[in-house]
């Protein structure tokens, strides 16, 4: 197996100047080659953006065209994972969000702590071990669904740090706001989510005991 | 003793859980995990919240658009 790897064909590109029309230009060959690996990651971000398929595949299509009329600006040597990611933020909202009806967007980084709640004061029920339990035992759809049910700016948040390991500076790039805008929709989305998981957990009798009485379903 | 306290570590925790923390003030928060149960067990409710979240973005992109694009991006630079 080991010589077959070894023995590998590369895919015979054309990189020189002098490729013709119906081969792809040196930059098309470029792109595809270090833009397209990252289709699933940025299809995944799509997904928490749009919450469907049919809007998700537009969005990671547009992000891609944009994207590749862009590329002569993207710096070669530099996140190019994370300047896609930018892209997307971007097309989002010039595009979609501008489609969608949207009367009331409240200002979720100007609310207080105390208006969203408490994961702490919700969960003490449990021991802290227990809550862990049942968060590492609760289906993914469960927690999807709490997730899609985050304010987006917080979804997001979490999506990228969380999910891409992106750093909170990088994080601030890709959303274009200021790193402590980033840290507190982070904050406040991870309670929020733990506090829908263990309400969920709770309902479900998932690795939480029942709370006694309380229960009115 | 170094131990930074309940206080500063429940407050690091999430740039903790995140490696955001300079190796020092990381440090201090790791020696007072290891002696303190409920902090830990809080870092752990954190970790458990990061891998459900991870589990649950898992995504493949569908084989049509992988196409669509590469054929869209094509058409681009066609013209």
């Amino acid at each position: 197996m080991q010589s077959a790897v070894l023995t590998r064909e590369r895919p015979r590109v054309n990189l020189g100047p002098m490729s013709t029309s119906p081969n792809p230009s040196a930059k098309s060959v470029l792109f595809e080659e270090q833009a397209m690996q990252y289709i699933d990651k940025l299809y995944a971000h799509a997904m928490r953006k749009t919450s469907n398929r049919v809007d998700a595949n537009d969005l990671v299509q547009e992000t891609y065209m944009k994207a590749f009329a862009a590329f002569d600006q993207y710096e070669q040597g530099t996140n190019l994972k994370a300047w896609l990611h930018r892209i997307l933020e971007n097309t989002y909202i010039n595009q979609y969000r501008k489609q969608q009806k949207q009367p009331f967007y409240a200002p979720l980084d100007d609310l207080e702590d105390w208006q969203l709640g408490d994961a702490e004061s919700r969960t003490a029920m449990a021991s802290r071990s227990a809550e862990a339990e049942a968060i590492d035992h609760l289906p993914a759809s469960a927690v999807k669904d709490a997730l899609h049910a985050l304010p987006e700016d917080f979804r997001i948040a979490v999506y990228l740090v969380d999910v891409e390991g992106y750093s909170y500076q990088e994080v601030a790039d890709i959303m274009e706001t200021p790193t402590g805008t980033v840290m507190s929709r982070l904050h406040r989305g991870r309670r929020l989510l733990r506090e829908q998981l263990a309400d969920y957990a709770h309902e479900q009798g998932i690795g939480l005991p029942k709370k006694t009485g309380a229960d009115n379903d | 003793m170094t131990d930074c306290g309940c206080e500063k570590a429940k407050k690091a925790l999430e740039e903790y859980l995140h490696n955001e923390l300079c190796s020092t003030e990381a440090a201090d928060i790791r020696e007072h995990m290891a002696n303190c149960v409920d902090c830990s067990d809080e870092l752990r409710v954190g970790q458990v919240l990061t891998e459900a979240v991870q589990r649950a973005c898992d995504e493949t992109a569908p084989e049509d658009l992988r196409a669509e694009v590469l054929m869209k991006l094509r058409s681009m630079q066609a013209h």
